[in-house]
């Protein structure tokens, strides 16, 4: 179920009557929450549902396991129980298909004959996100950084809750998992900014990411070779993933907050960063953070010199790209960004750079990323590598260069008053006599550009 | 693990109190469109989509200031095989205009569409009107009642808010969703066509600006398809032609030629008898419709390395037939 079709309207209002009636058993409201929860995953494929709910039983009791052993062996049992089905599970529905394909390819270039089956299995939606979401609960539990969860509902509730369950923000235990354990208090200012929010979000999927959408395919992938389309195709597209995906954000957390719950920051304005490490700091911080709790720190972070630093940040990014899609172009995706961070690292230990330079050099950094993002095939990143030395230009270009500006333009206009608050409707920064006036425009518009085949959100696919 | 699960830390009242400014700003909001929209106080719509973009351009251009010699009237296939620019240099200078629209439209619409253009100059009707279809259009097949009435409306109230789409919804027409779209943002904000209309023309007002700067002519971008050019086709004269072409005569203004013709077809979809059978087909309608001049050299059959589509030729292809065409007009 997708937050932009009419289903989830419905949806939505029926939870939020069902949740009303529920206010005086929280056991009843982590049920109901489940329940929801395991519908709306199920409605868009109930046979994957198993999945979710083996997982999250599983990384249950290895929580629980862990509690009951006092042997730092057995714990390590636990541990390798979770790590080996989460990981496994991901193995087999997201990278097996890719590590096959490119071996096959291998084997061709060296003129072997394979064999002819391929691994066609659908990918789970929101898979990446739950696992990486149970994957630090059990991490957490095992280094004794939280307790485990004492109750086997409350724990499902916190795997499966709808708003975040599958593009996130991916919640750490020790900030969701309580929620489900205590009293909630709904504020009425809860209900508005969560309001507020929700509708910020649908306006930069529905309004803006959709209708950035076909310029970024015309930039990229319609075959025009110049480099001053493939700028637009790339800007097009910066609009249209980050409308796509704190789009999303929003609207779960203002879901979650008009529920009484609490979801973490999930973007911060990304496009002002001054540096790729600062772009980093804003960009999808739950999946950041989480690499850098789970896996940069593990590796050793910084504790070990600086070469090994260096490698600890390159292979971080690197295996950050791999989380988005088992593609060679996410990981050369991940790969420029780990290098970026290295030579940024670099820079910063002898001298420093300027905003009004730094602002510009990231937007080149993290456009150039998006095209390896983007590119898709081997063939089309060649085609748009070669189209960077053309400059010829359409002369359609201007017309389109004025649309896309234009659809960036309320996006620039909302995060400039925004400044650094961590939502743009707080009261402060649209006065309340605005507030509604603003509320008009955003359900006009959204209304507006409302499709009726729901476009699906990007991050689905991861 | 039981207790108090939640609570709303507010009466009732307050909540609906905060619900209630929202959903009157949009009333108002609302409301205020729809006023703004039936005062006629907004700018004309502008649609996003390729058939509604070229029709709102034809009937732009059959309300031009300058009067045209030549009138070219008829589907997609005039619309896009004749260059109306080449055909007048070709023809000693002589103005040409290209109201070719598409298939979806009947010979009656093509009527209304020829006499509003013919009113806007009634002291200067053209000395000829081309009418060119494809022979799949001479089947007669249903024609679009959306397409038929958005050009309607359009050529009723120039820029009239009746030529706006369609509502998806009803939300989206309680709240002047296609008003907002078509008549504050797109007037100002162009929209991306698709396919490779959208590689060769990129948006919509581009397109239309390429209309009204190459007299009504567009080259059909679409690359072929091999397989949409293998079949044998048979074509025919449809029923519903004869009392269309003779209703098409009256629209026809004293001291006005009409000239009809027929646009090519591949070779690999055209039968041992196309020819012949054009040549019949042809002489049929022209006596339907009273035609002055019958166009019979245009060639029937044209190589497939020619086509853009099975019934729209590429640019070389229509560069080589306004050639023809303006090679007939002249004889």
């Amino acid at each position: 179920m997708l937050f932009n079709s009419t289903e989830f309207l419905i949806f939505f209002a029926a939870f939020a009557l069902l949740y009303w009636l529920v206010r005086h058993s929280r056991a009843r409201r982590n049920q109901l929450i489940v329940a929801a929860s395991w519908l709306f995953y199920g409605w868009w494929d109930w046979r994957f549902l198993g999945l979710l709910i083996l997982s999250s039983i599983i990384d249950f009791q290895v929580g629980a396991g862990m509690a009951r052993s006092t042997s730092a062996r057995t714990r390590r049992h636990w541990l390798a129980v979770s790590l080996g089905f989460n990981l496994g599970m991901l193995g087999i529905f997201k990278y097996c298909g890719f590590f096959l394909e490119s071996f096959y390819g291998l084997l061709e270039r060296v003129g072997v004959q394979h064999p002819s089956w391929t691994w066609n299995i659908v990918l789970p939606v929101g898979i990446s996100f739950y696992t990486f979401q149970t994957l630090s609960y059990t991490l957490d539990v095992y280094w004794r950084r939280i307790q485990p969860a004492p109750d086997l509902t409350a724990f499902l509730a916190f795997v499966s809750f709808f708003p975040q369950l599958v593009a996130g923000p991916i919640e750490r235990a020790s900030n969701l998992l309580p929620q489900f354990l205590e009293p909630r208090t709904i504020r009425l200012v809860d209900l508005e900014e969560g309001f507020l929010q929700i509708l910020w979000g649908l306006f930069k999927k529905v309004v803006f990411a959709d209708q950035l959408a076909p310029f970024a395919e015309l930039g990229l992938d319609r075959g025009i070779n110049s480099l001053p389309v493939v700028i637009l195709g790339i800007v097009a597209f910066a609009g249209q993933i980050y409308g796509d995906f704190s789009g999303y954000s929003d609207i779960a957390r203002g879901l979650a907050q008009m529920l009484g719950f609490r979801l973490m920051h999930n973007f911060d304005r990304p496009y002002s960063a001054t540096s790729v490490r600062d772009f980093w700091r804003r960009w999808h911080i739950s999946l950041s953070t989480w690499l850098r709790d789970y896996l940069y720190v593990p590796l050793g972070g910084s504790r070990h010199g600086e070469t090994r630093t260096c490698i600890n940040l390159f292979v971080t990014m690197l295996l950050g790209g791999f989380w988005h899609g088992a593609a060679w172009n996410f990981v050369l995706w991940g790969a420029w960004h780990g290098l970026a961070l290295v030579v940024h690292r670099q820079w910063n230990r002898h001298r420093t750079m300027p905003d009004a330079l730094g602002r510009p050099l990231t937007w080149a950094v993290v456009g150039y990323g998006w095209l390896l993002f983007r590119a898709g095939s081997s063939a089309n990143l060649l085609r748009l590598h070669r189209a960077l030395l053309d400059l010829s230009m359409p002369a359609w270009l201007p017309t389109a260069a004025l649309s896309v500006a234009a659809w960036w333009l309320p996006i620039l206009l909302v995060e400039s008053l925004q400044g650094t608050r961590p939502t743009p409707f707080r009261e402060g920064i649209v006065p309340g006599w605005k507030r509604p006036a603003a509320c008009a425009a955003l359900i006009i518009a959204i209304a507006a550009y409302w499709q009726r085949q729901a476009v699906p959100f990007i991050y689905f696919q991861f | 693990m039981n207790g108090p699960s939640h609570n709303y830390a507010f009466p009732a009242s307050d909540a609906l109190r905060l619900l209630a400014r929202p959903v009157i700003a949009v009333v108002i909001a609302a409301v205020a469109l729809h006023l703004a929209d039936r005062l006629e106080w907004l700018p004309a719509p502008v649609p996003a989509n390729l058939d509604q973009t070229i029709l709102s351009t034809k009937a732009r251009l059959a309300l031009r200031k300058s009067p045209a010699s030549i009138l070219l009237l008829g589907d997609s296939s005039c619309l896009m095989d004749v260059e109306a620019r080449d055909l007048a240099a070709q023809l000693g200078n002589l103005p040409t205009l290209n109201l070719g629209t598409l298939s979806y439209l009947d010979l009656e619409t093509q009527s209304r569409l020829l006499a509003k253009a013919l009113a806007a100059h009634p002291f200067q009707p053209p000395r000829t009107v081309v009418l060119l279809l494809h022979p799949e259009a001479l089947r007669g097949s249903s024609p679009s009642p959306t397409h038929i009435a958005f050009l309607d409306a359009q050529l009723s109230t120039p820029g009239s808010r009746l030529a706006a789409s369609q509502a998806l919804n009803r939300l989206e027409s309680a709240l002047a969703g296609v008003t907002f779209r078509e008549r504050i943002i797109q007037p100002f904000i162009p929209v991306p066509l698709h396919g490779d209309w959208s590689t060769a023309y990129g948006c919509n007002l581009h397109l239309a600006q390429i209309l009204l700067h190459r007299d009504g002519s567009l080259s059909d971008p679409t690359r072929p398809d091999p397989h949409a050019l293998l079949g044998n086709a048979e074509y025919r004269l449809g029923n519903g032609i004869e009392p269309a072409s003779r209703a098409f005569r009256h629209a026809i203004p004293n001291g006005t030629r009409l000239a009809i013709g027929i646009t090519p077809t591949p070779q690999s979809l055209a039968s041992n008898k196309h020819s012949e059978n054009i040549r019949r087909m042809l002489g049929t309608w022209s006596t339907w419709i009273g035609a002055d001049r019958v166009l019979t050299n245009l060639p029937p059959v044209m190589p497939d390395s020619k086509f853009a589509t099975h019934t729209h030729l590429n640019a070389e292809g229509a560069r080589e037939f306004t050639a023809r065409l303006a090679e007939a007009l002249r004889e």
